[in-house]
């Protein structure tokens, strides 16, 4: 009965973002809707996108080990994020009218400033986007009873996401975000109200986690401790700030006061709700002392779906409990998806190809979403420990590609575009290789791939400037 | 020398860290610039360019040499990326354009 709403609801969710594809006719509409969408919209799609996997199940299972010191980047840092943006930052970018935050970093400073920090946004989703869809994988699975393997969940999850974010973009991740809104909304609520029945009450469940220190949120006073509690509360409080799926937000909404303050009332949002999941956790370990347990040794963050399958929470609930939670997963996917590929589009490949019609454009933005999730889910579904991990080193990336082409295309006068792309070649050829054949040399291996990416350079400019002499002596 | 074991996003980890740690990497390249050249009237392209050097260099070499040290990596890659917008700023000629 469980699997049967969830694939109703699917089904149905899919097929209204499918729909809104009608309205998509040209990049503006794909990246930014248009710049039409209404207040309850843009709030909506805020509040959706962060309301994802880590929020139902990766913050519960740190609060129930670390209490709320150990979730100061998310929510708390979180939610700030999405008020520093309202307040500051979303009423002068709204005005710059642009489609991507690298527009932004290429209008102000430069070319190199916009590639550069553009890979690096681009970089950081690819550990977000494969935690959403190994969760659609780990949800598909547990609500089928085993029927569906997590490898198969993970492949329709990221297909059926994939089908309305490539058609629609922008405008369909916004309508489904509002419609799943409402049942995050609606499914948390009613849990937590059943689970605090089960629990004896909220004021149980808070004077017990209290009286366990969990509710303590500034970290012991050591120096060390501190520095690295401020470290992650701003990675997330300042590092999210220029992120494409904030920015894409904030250019969608219809005036410069609906940006700014549609994104104070999502993070508003997002902070009120992202308690449920943690009560609810914690609850648990009062339910169920035994299972929890059990859980925080292995994996804590299978205490809540764990706690919600247990036979003394009805059916009814366990529906609007996977309904919100796939709500929840799906809008972070489409959102995730989304972004990076508009911006690498948008950023990395549009240079190269000046006079680009803007329909062609738009199916070049459609290719590349299909093939960052055909990439992501491959990485996601590889069982081979090494290459997960060589994708969750990704930012060498830019170590052994984009360093040396940067600095030297600043400082160095010679250096020649030839010279860059022999640069990146080498660079990441040298990389790869090493990683593949012996990672754990004398010589790391990024190291080796920058000495050749220094090489590629060297060689590169000088060797191109000799041709041309000899080309017109 | 087991680098990849040791780097911050090394697998393993719950999906709490894994997007907590996707953010370092934005927070040392793309925050300064941002806000800099938002609010801050003198940033130019040479301080950008220097700030993502520093931030991404000084982030990168510490979290390979002591990822555990008093001082976070993506802290002290942030305070880096803050000077560097202010040294090549301050560095650079006026800005031709008035903002």
């Amino acid at each position: 009965m469980l699997l049967w709403f969830v694939i109703i609801y699917w089904i149905v969710s899919v097929g209204i973002g499918i729909y809104a594809a009608k309205w998509v006719h040209n990049t503006r509409d794909f990246a930014v809707a248009g710049r039409r969408m209404p207040m309850y919209i843009v709030t909506a799609t805020v509040f959706a996108t962060w309301f994802g996997s880590e929020t139902v199940l990766g913050i519960p299972a740190t609060f129930i080990k670390e209490g709320f010191s150990g979730v100061i980047a998310d929510p708390f840092g979180s939610s700030l994020c999405l008020i520093l943006v309202g307040l500051f930052f979303a009423r002068p970018l709204y005005r710059m009218n642009l489609i991507t935050i690298g527009d932004y970093y290429r209008k102000r400073f430069s070319r190199p400033v916009e590639m550069l920090t553009t890979l690096c946004i681009v970089v950081s989703y690819l550990g977000w986007v494969g935690a959403q869809i190994k969760a659609l994988g780990l949800v598909f699975n547990v609500v089928s009873d085993g029927q569906i393997t997590q490898p198969w969940g993970m492949i329709i999850g990221a297909s059926t996401v994939l089908v309305y974010t490539m058609l629609g973009g922008m405008f369909s991740v916004a309508i489904t975000d509002f419609i799943q809104m409402i049942i995050i909304v609606l499914g948390m609520l009613y849990i937590g109200w059943e689970v605090s029945g089960l629990a004896g009450g909220v004021g149980a469940v808070v004077s017990h986690a209290a009286s366990s220190g969990k509710l303590h949120i500034l970290p012991a006073l050591e120096l060390k401790d501190v520095l690295w509690f401020f470290a992650a509360w701003i990675t997330m409080m300042l590092g999210s700030i220029p992120q494409q799926d904030v920015f894409q937000r904030v250019q969608s909404a219809k005036t410069e006061d609906i940006a700014a303050r549609s994104s104070i009332l999502g993070g508003c949002l997002y902070f009120c709700f992202a308690f449920i999941p943690m009560f609810l956790a914690y609850s648990a370990s009062l339910i169920d002392p035994a299972m929890v347990k059990a859980n925080l040794d292995k994996d804590s963050q299978l205490i809540l779906p764990n706690l919600i399958l247990s036979p003394i929470v009805p059916i009814f609930a366990q529906i609007m409990f996977f309904g919100a939670l796939l709500s929840a997963i799906k809008s972070c996917a489409s959102a995730t998806l989304l972004a990076p590929s508009v911006s690498f589009s948008e950023n990395i490949l549009k240079p190269f190809f000046p006079h680009i019609p803007d329909h062609k454009f738009l199916n070049l933005m459609r290719v590349v979403i299909v093939g960052f999730t055909v990439l992501v889910t491959s990485f996601a579904l590889s069982t081979d420990a090494s290459i997960y991990k060589m994708v969750e080193n990704a930012y060498k990336v830019t170590l052994v590609g984009a360093f040396v082409p940067l600095v030297c295309g600043l400082y160095w006068r010679r250096a020649t575009s030839l010279g860059a792309m022999l640069a990146i070649i080498f660079g990441l050829l040298v990389w790869i290789g090493f990683e593949a054949v012996n990672p754990d040399g004398t010589v790391p291996p990024q190291l080796a791939g920058l000495v050749a990416s220094f090489a590629g350079m060297i060689v590169g400019s000088l060797a191109l400037r000799t041709l041309q002499r000899e080309a017109t002596t | 020398m087991r680098i990849l074991e040791r780097t911050p996003l090394a697998s393993k980890l719950s999906v709490y860290q894994r997007v907590n740690e996707s953010g370092k990497v934005v927070l040392v390249s793309s925050f300064v610039p941002l806000a800099a050249g938002l609010f801050w009237r003198r940033a130019t392209a040479r301080g950008a360019h220097l700030s993502i050097v520093l931030g991404l260099a000084t982030w990168i070499a510490l979290e390979m040499a002591m990822p555990e040290a008093l001082v976070p990596p993506a802290l002290a890659g942030f305070l880096a990326a803050i000077l560097g917008m202010i040294a090549g700023s301050l560095t650079s000629a006026a800005r031709p354009k008035a903002h």
